[in-house]
């Protein structure tokens, strides 16, 4: 049985020259594809696994960056504080889409239970601005005219009490709205200036360690009771969309900064994964382009083959084909 | 079908061709449907060339080739590929038998072509026979001899109809014997279908009856 004519041009077109070569252009296409296909789905695997649990609920996370305190440093107030310079270092970084300084008060807290409680202690205040703070509260604000200060206690301070100090001391344990309950009395003073305020504990932070107060009872105070010297600020608070930046870790790192170091854990893994997957696809690449090159110099031998010898033949059957149905 | 040529010179050989007197090139000549003609021509005289134009493959050449009235510039692709296809065949001087199929495949190719085959594969047979050729029909055409190409070029030129066939030095590689028997089965194949054909080649034969010859 004859072939038919189809089959018969076929069999003229691949000559057989090179057909080691196709079969090998195609196996490297082929793994090339694979392999980027593989680097695509491992970045996009990677993706979803950091994106969709880390930041659920929110589309930005909070870093409280400070200075390292070490042993040379001790001492010595001034180092642990931030210069200008460095302010303004932190705040051009591309990861940094908010930027906030931590006010410390500049003059002398007391606080006191009311009544027969038998509370007093010394602390501090400090204050971000309100984008910052994750507790929304009708009472955060504070004018000069109020004796009340609210107060926005870390959730951690709260946590250290109940489960660790009330349980050894034999002491009660305190709920959050016993805690909101309770007026505190706060003394302020410098020298011999003294001023009380009632303070009112109005929420909770998870996202800031500290005793917050408003901006603008900080500001007051500091002007009234603080010594005239505009301090600098000894922690900074940034807003980043993706804590596990590895340039904002290396950043961190190479500038000997502090942080929570559980918000940044996926950094390394991240470093790794995309380092792997960019080798993965950059092979990949070269492979393709390589895969292509080899095809085209395929088809330019067969073409070559075939003008060669059969340049007028070839053309004429084709002629003849093309217009076989007219 | 009609074939004139109108004063044709090809551009490359043209200087060596006014020098000297030829009875086709610069000429005008019309080819007589269903005559016999043969064209001698020394080596170096544009042989292979004319029959390219004839067959228009090449177009190099000053002066018209007329086919039906019309210089073959002048037909649409389609036309010239159903004339290749029924009315002009054509047997090329280096044979342009395919190395990648086998003899028998080369005629297939030619004889299915066309969609309705003229010939039949009993007639493909028969006239391999002829040739004796049958015996390297399933043989690769990378290792067919000269001659046995020769005799598969010429088969194929006859699966077809037409009414003109083109030769180049169609016995050039044939012992007498096969050059006698091929020239019989062209001359019985040119009287079925009533036609002509225009053989060119080196020196005077008497292989056929040709009615005119000329000197290229």
């Amino acid at each position: 049985m004859m072939p038919s004519f189809y089959q018969l041009l076929k069999k003229i077109i691949q000559t057989g020259i090179g057909r080691s070569r196709l079969i090998m252009a195609t196996g490297g296409l082929g793994i090339a594809m694979i392999l980027l296909l593989i680097a695509i789905q491992a970045h996009s695997d990677f993706d979803q696994l950091l994106y969709s649990q880390q930041n659920a609920n929110e589309s930005a996370d909070f870093l409280v960056i400070n200075k390292k305190i070490t042993n040379a440093m001790m001492g010595q107030r001034g180092q642990s504080m931030f210069t200008a310079a460095e302010i303004a270092d932190i705040k051009q970084q591309s990861f940094v889409e908010a930027f906030g300084f931590i006010t410390s008060n500049q003059y002398k807290v007391t606080a006191a239970a009311p009544g027969d409680l038998h509370f007093y202690t010394d602390m501090f205040f400090e204050s971000v601005p309100d984008t910052f703070i994750d507790v929304k509260n009708e009472e955060w604000k504070w004018t000069p005219a109020d004796n009340t200060i609210p107060i926005i206690l870390p959730n951690d301070f709260l946590n250290l009490y109940n489960f660790g100090f009330a349980l050894s001391q034999d002491l009660p344990q305190i709920s959050q709205e016993t805690v909101k309950a309770i007026p505190m009395k706060i003394t302020i003073s410098q020298g011999l200036l003294t001023q009380e305020f009632t303070g009112r504990i109005v929420g909770f932070s998870d996202r800031i360690s500290s005793f917050l107060v408003p901006g603008s009872f900080m500001e007051w105070a500091n002007a009234k009771f603080g010594n005239g010297v505009v301090a600098s600020p000894s922690r900074v608070i940034i807003k980043t969309k993706d804590p596990s930046n590895p340039a904002l870790v290396k950043y961190l790192d190479d500038k000997g900064y502090n942080t929570n170091q559980d918000k940044i854990k996926y950094s390394k893994t991240k470093l790794i994964v995309q380092t792997i997957v960019s080798v993965i696809g950059f092979f990949g690449l070269i492979l393709l382009l390589f895969a292509l090159l080899v095809f085209s110099m395929f088809v330019q031998l067969v073409i070559a083959s075939c003008k060669k010898k059969y340049n007028y033949w070839l053309h004429w059957v084709l002629l003849l084909v093309s217009y076989n149905d007219t | 079908m009609q074939i004139q040529l109108d004063n044709l010179v090809p551009v490359p050989l043209r200087d060596k061709i006014l020098q000297r007197s030829s009875d086709v090139w610069n000429r005008q000549i019309t080819f007589t449907p269903g005559n016999f003609i043969k064209i001698k021509a020394p080596s170096g005289t544009g042989k292979t060339t004319l029959v390219h134009y004839l067959y228009h493959i090449r177009t190099d050449y000053t002066g018209q080739v007329l086919v039906d009235g019309q210089p073959w510039s002048a037909h649409s692709k389609a036309t010239i590929a159903t004339m290749r296809q029924e009315r002009i065949s054509v047997i090329f001087q280096d044979l342009r038998v395919f190395e990648q199929l086998t003899a028998g495949e080369n005629i297939e190719l030619k004889r299915v072509m066309n969609g309705q085959p003229y010939c039949t594969a009993e007639k493909v047979a028969e006239m391999a026979a002829k040739l004796n050729i049958t015996h390297i029909l399933h043989q690769s055409g990378r290792t067919l001899s000269y001659g046995e190409r020769q005799r598969v070029a010429i088969i194929r030129a006859l699966v077809q109809p037409f009414q003109w066939l083109i030769m180049d030095e169609p016995f050039s590689h044939l012992d007498e014997e096969n050059a006698q028997r091929a020239a019989q089965l062209i001359a019985e194949e040119c009287k079925a279908r009533k036609a002509g054909f225009i053989l060119t080649d080196l020196d005077n034969d008497t292989r056929f009856a040709y009615d005119i010859h000329y000197n290229l």
